[in-house]
């Protein structure tokens, strides 16, 4: 780096950046210039010009909008999620920053994690009466079950991860340690990805650390761990599913590490081994990433509520047949009222003083503490001593004299439960904001892994800083906005050149095999289900509303008849819609029944119903299913959202723009599907049930439309092949004779028709075969009646069927449809049955109601 | 002294079959300076899998259990012969004032008592307030004799409040025990604990059983007993004394401990979790004979 670089450094749009003065900045030093580390940054990002910038800034949003990275907000009704939100100038901190602050974070962790090793072993530190039995005896993060669940000497932390704040003077605090499910590795990550994408050559070109050494270590530590029962360990990530605030980087890092994402309902303890539930059977699972809170973890010997849990877990720890990261009860060391204990521990356990010093924090159950936050109250943040009882944080400066008078009483009546907080000043970084760059108070959570050598911070960080100045809280849930961290490699540290040499190193190829769970193969089933059906809807409503248009003066309409009993409900008869005489329809009386079955929410099988349907099942599978392919379900939601409920007339152009819209996602869908899916176990059970619905809308419209004893409408033939957009598959072959045995020959027997009945029934035989039970030389109900679905449209033929007298075809054309149909519905359950009976998994406490 | 034999069968039944159970059973009766438990058995059916005994944190014996077949009833026996030494303390004569006891709990230094603090502080059977917090105040107050106050806090669990199985079920809080004056052994054994804590005194939570006096001129009845649920409170200088709060009473050889906890949830006689099974009933036979 030249001087000349240095001078560069404010010759851009970054030039115009004040920092508010009198505190530390980290773009600029006191006397406002660039610290040298932003070289990187000024480089890449301060040369772009503003079109550039723009068109950097709509990709970033459509990349997130597209690969789906959202947070979800709780909010009072339901929870709905939020798109991620990521400024695109980074924050700049050089590696020796990092590494000092690796040092004393390391101290911090193995500090942490010799705490919990006594609290929950010989609690040595109890008698030492400096700390409050309260703290540990009350506290429920303290978890009895887990008392003596560890060997001895094993590390309850792993994965350790810390909220960083800067002061005014430049140094770093510790607000809160992470260690419970230290949520934001995955979003860190990501962001990382997000400026890859958007700055390519800044990312791959400079000389900003790369984080995958550190993913790297992370699973090979989770890994090592899990060896211990077994030599190839399975791992699974155990998340609280899609409800969940951060589900979508717990997605996100599974995808990434390779693990199984798994829910509770996913796994069973059978003999004290945890095993997962997948199509192929039970397998056994040595390892899991923990991202639901202890607690809940399982439902026999912690909090019995809990339905997101695997009953029996506890003790198959105890059995040291799994093993957990970070193990179970670690959150007691989150109490933030033992922030005011840490140094005392630091000087008796390490005798060391603390490198790094804590959010000053007083536990108001102390005598003088608590006077002192009586005192201060107006310059103080009063949080609850365990957040796990409920409670809210009182911000000290913002509170009416009539909510601070409340508190103070409160304190005074119950002084254990509350503990007071000093407000940080915290230094500034430059926020890209309305066209400008703005100084903005941040946090920043870093992360850290342990292995043989110690501690190692991930280089890098999830900075987070709130929506607007004089809001303090910088949570997602409050509307904040992230930032990625880029260390800055120094030119001489070797450690460094190291570590960016890696930065295209993957990880090795996995080649354990697991089992799908069968949870997810029946999402996937249907999944595969609810698109077929929302496009055999949307081309039963095309058809109807092309015919209705084109015909509106024919004198009868008989021929659409077929079509509108798909969608009118059982109950409602299609004679008091057409009249007997004119054969012509009560247009009033129709157009109810067909907006009813595509926009009513109050309709299950309504259309938007459907698409709702596609993405939910989507959602739980999100992390099988490819980016492209994901971003489907986004446009779903949009379709579905923006059309709800409407009140349209079928001629308006809106619902042929609705129907066009949905067809297209749908194709595009599959057809990523088609192209990008690998050819497992998942792919057979989204086809299976693709094959089993398509078929299921072709045997239920071809019985409704052969076996009526009138002579047939012609123009229901030509009707028959739109809606099966098989028109030019009939052309090529029967030229522009229409007959009815030639569209039946088309629709139902012709094997190289991709929408026939036929091509659908040999396709499910091909794909029940590859099914594990089958692969294990097995049989069962599924194979007879897959057996018996082609062996019987095998030996019938257009000719059998259309036979001249009518009763006797009405006759034949009503059994083969609807045995068809019946053996197709049997199908479904035989696989729910076999493949997804074992997901259902309620698990309910059964207290001992009879005492005296 | 007395020896008993103590029968207690809980069968479970179900609406659909349970496809797969775990269980955990806090059912062996202590074996300490007061009572000691010379038999116990344990059986269930259908058969148990993987069944694991072992000593929980309060030192209780717990034992685990699986049930892996399909099963549309649970039945498990437990079955004991318990022989108690300890006699009811004359509480008349222990005149600590309740304050010494307090601030002596209270003192971060007094790291001798940091067991009896395990039980000092307010749980989520066990939730301070300020009419509980009042309620315990009648009695132990400042430098009330602890022996007296107590005595006087049994005596008004006597007068004031019904037993009523109607009143409550597992879950009722303290707070509504208090209010409306009704309740089992387990309320008024919650309401009583969270009564010292507020006063800052230490108190644990008996399960177990009591030997119930047939009415006179009847056979004592088969099944008729229950299990029960009591009050321990720490004394210093004396240790732990047992106390009956559902039958005014200081235990002597009538009570046989089971665990102590800081609440019910601690020492939850059967809990379990199971896959399917709908609906269930329960029903529970408790028979305790001297021999």
């Amino acid at each position: 780096m030249t001087d000349a670089g240095q001078t560069n450094l404010l010759n851009n749009w970054m030039g115009g950046y004040a920092s508010p003065g009198g505190s530390y900045d980290e773009f600029l030093d006191e006397k406002g210039q660039p610290r040298p580390h932003w070289q990187s940054v000024s480089e890449h990002l301060g040369d772009l010009n503003q079109p550039r910038w723009e068109r950097r800034e709509r990709q970033l949003e459509r990349l997130i909008r597209d690969n789906g990275i959202t947070y979800n907000v709780y909010d009072a009704e339901d929870s709905s999620s939020r798109p991620w939100s990521m400024d695109m100038v980074p924050l700049a901190l050089p590696q020796k920053e990092m590494e000092s602050l690796e040092a004393s974070l390391g101290q911090r962790a193995h500090l942490l994690n010799l705490i919990l090793g006594d609290v929950y072993g010989r609690q040595t530190m109890l008698q030492g009466s400096k700390m409050h039995p309260y703290l540990v005896f009350s506290n429920p993060a303290f978890l009895r079950p887990c008392h003596g669940l560890l060997p001895p000497r094993q590390n309850h932390i792993q994965l350790y991860a810390a909220d960083l704040a800067r002061s005014p003077d430049g140094s770093w605090w510790v607000l809160s340690d992470r260690v419970e499910a230290a949520s934001g590795l995955g979003y860190a990550l990501e962001n990382r990805m997000l400026m890859s994408r958007i700055f390519p050559k800044a990312i791959w070109q400079s000389d900003i650390l790369s984080l995958q050494p550190f993913v790297q270590k992370f699973c090979q530590q989770i890994e090592s761990l899990a060896a211990t029962s077994s030599d190839q360990p399975n791992i699974a990530l155990l998340t609280a599913g899609p409800k969940n605030e951060t589900y979508f980087e717990q997605s996100f890092l599974a995808r990434n590490l390779g693990y199984t994402l798994a829910e509770g309902e996913d796994l069973t303890v059978r003999s004290n081994r945890l095993y997962m539930k997948t199509i192929g059977g039970v397998q056994q699972v040595h390892g899991l990433l923990r991202r639901v809170d202890s607690p809940w973890v399982d439902p026999l010997e912690l909090r019995n509520d809990s339905l997101l849990g695997v009953p029996g877990l506890v003790n198959t720890i105890r059995q040291r047949n799994v093993s957990l990261v970070n193990a179970l009860g670690s959150g007691f060391v989150e109490t933030p009222a033992l922030l005011a204990f840490l140094p005392w521990f630091c000087r008796n356990y390490l005798g060391e003083s603390l490198e790094l010093p804590s959010v000053a924090t007083w536990w108001c159950g102390q005598k003088h503490e608590r006077q002192y936050v009586l005192e201060n109250l107006d310059k103080l943040i009063v949080k609850p001593t365990f957040r796990q009882n409920g409670g809210a944080t009182h911000f000290g400066p913002r509170l009416s004299s009539k909510e601070k008078q409340a508190l103070i009483e409160q304190i005074n009546k119950y002084p254990e439960r509350y503990c007071g907080q000093e407000i940080l000043s915290q230094a500034t970084t430059p926020v890209f904001e309305n066209g400008q760059l703005q100084p903005r108070h941040f946090l920043m959570r870093v992360f850290m892994v342990a292995d043989e050598n110690g501690w190692n911070m991930m280089p890098g960080g999830l900075v987070r800083y709130p929506a607007s100045d004089d809001v303090m809280d910088v949570s997602m849930q409050r509307g904040g906005a992230s930032k990625d961290a880029w260390i800055i490699r120094e030119q001489d540290s070797e450690a460094g050149q190291r570590a960016v040499a890696h930065i295209h190193t993957e990880r090795p190829v996995r080649r354990t095999h697991t089992d799908l769970p069968s949870r997810t193969a029946d999402n996937l089933h249907w999944l595969g289900r609810y698109i077929e059906r929302a496009e055999s809807l949307a081309r039963l409503q095309r058809t109807i509303c092309n015919f209705l248009t084109e015909e509106l003066g024919s004198e009868t309409q008989r021929a659409i008849v077929p079509f509108l009993e798909q969608i009118i409900p059982p109950d409602e008869s299609i004679d008091s819609l057409l009249d007997p005489e004119t054969e012509r329809l009560e247009f009033a009386a129709v157009e109810p029944f067909l907006t009813r079955s595509l926009f009513s929410k109050a309709n299950p099988e309504s259309l938007i119903n459907n698409l709702h349907f596609i993405e939910r099942a989507g959602a739980k599978v999100k992390e099988r299913l490819s980016v492209d392919t994901w971003k489907r379900m986004q446009a779903f939601r949009e379709i579905g959202d923006s059309y709800e409920s409407k009140e349209l007339s079928i001629f308006d152009d809106e619902v042929s723009i609705f129907l066009d819209d949905t067809l297209e996602n749908l194709s595009i869908f599959v057809g990523n599907a088609y192209e990008n899916m690998t050819r497992s176990q998942g792919w057979a059970f989204l086809q299976i049930g693709r094959r089993i619905e398509r078929a299921l809308a072709i045997s239920s419209l071809l019985q409704a439309s052969y076996s009526v004893a009138k002579p047939f409408d012609e123009r229901l033939d030509s009707q028959l092949l739109y809606w099966a957009d098989s028109s030019i598959t009939y052309r090529r072959r029967y030229l522009n004779t229409m007959s009815s045995e030639s569209v039946l020959d088309v629709l139902c027997f012709d094997t190289t028709n991709p929408r026939s009945l036929v091509y659908q029934i040999s396709n499910l035989r091909e794909l029940l075969a590859t099914l594990p039970h089958a692969s294990k030389g097995l049989r069962n109900t599924i194979d007879t009646l897959s057996l018996q679905l082609f062996s019987r449209i095998g030996l019938t033929t257009p000719e059998s069927l259309m036979q001249q007298e009518p009763l006797a075809r009405m006759k034949s054309v009503h059994d083969f449809f609807g045995d068809t149909f019946k053996n197709l519905l049997d199908l479904g359950s035989a696989i729910q049955q076999h493949y997804f009976a074992h997901t259902t998994n309620a698990a309910t406490k059964k207290p001992n109601a009879t005492i005296g | 002294m007395a020896t008993y034999r103590i029968d207690h069968k809980t069968t479970y039944t179900y609406s659909y079959p349970v496809t797969a159970s775990h269980h955990t059973a806090i059912l062996k009766p202590l074996s300490n300076e007061s009572q000691s438990c010379s038999r116990f058995s344990l059986e269930v059916s259908p058969e148990a899998a993987d069944l694991a005994e072992r000593m929980d944190y309060f030192g209780n014996t717990s034992h685990l259990f699986a049930v892996q077949e399909p099963h549309d009833a649970l039945v498990v026996e437990a079955s004991s012969i318990v022989t108690v030494t300890s006699e009811a303390v004359d509480l008349q004569k222990l005149d600590t004032p309740a304050s010494e006891i307090r601030e002596a709990l209270a003192d971060i230094k007094r790291t001798d008592l940091i067991e009896a603090k395990e039980f000092l502080y307010e749980t989520e059977n066990t939730r301070k307030s300020d009419e509980v917090t009042a309620f315990g105040a009648r009695f132990l107050a400042g430098d009330a004799p602890i022996g007296k106050g107590i005595l006087a806090l049994l005596q008004a669990f006597k007068d004031e409040f019904k037993f009523d199985p109607e009143a409550s079920d597992i879950y009722t809080p303290v707070e509504q025990t208090l209010s409306h004056k009704r309740g089992v052994c387990q309320d008024f054994a919650h309401l009583m604990i969270a009564a010292l804590r507020a006063q800052g005194l230490a108190a644990c939570y008996a399960s177990g059983y009591i030997l119930t006096m047939p009415p006179p001129g009847q056979p004592r009845l088969v099944g008729a007993d229950a299990s029960h649920a009591w009050v321990s409170v720490f004394i210093p200088n004396s240790g732990w004394v047992d106390v009956d709060p559902t039958n005014n009473l200081v235990c002597g050889d009538q009570h046989v401990a089971v665990a102590y906890g800081r609440d019910f949830s601690d020492v939850s006689m059967l809990s379990g979790a199971v896959t399917g099974g709908g609906e269930h009933t329960i029903s529970v036979e408790v028979t305790m004979q001297p021999i």
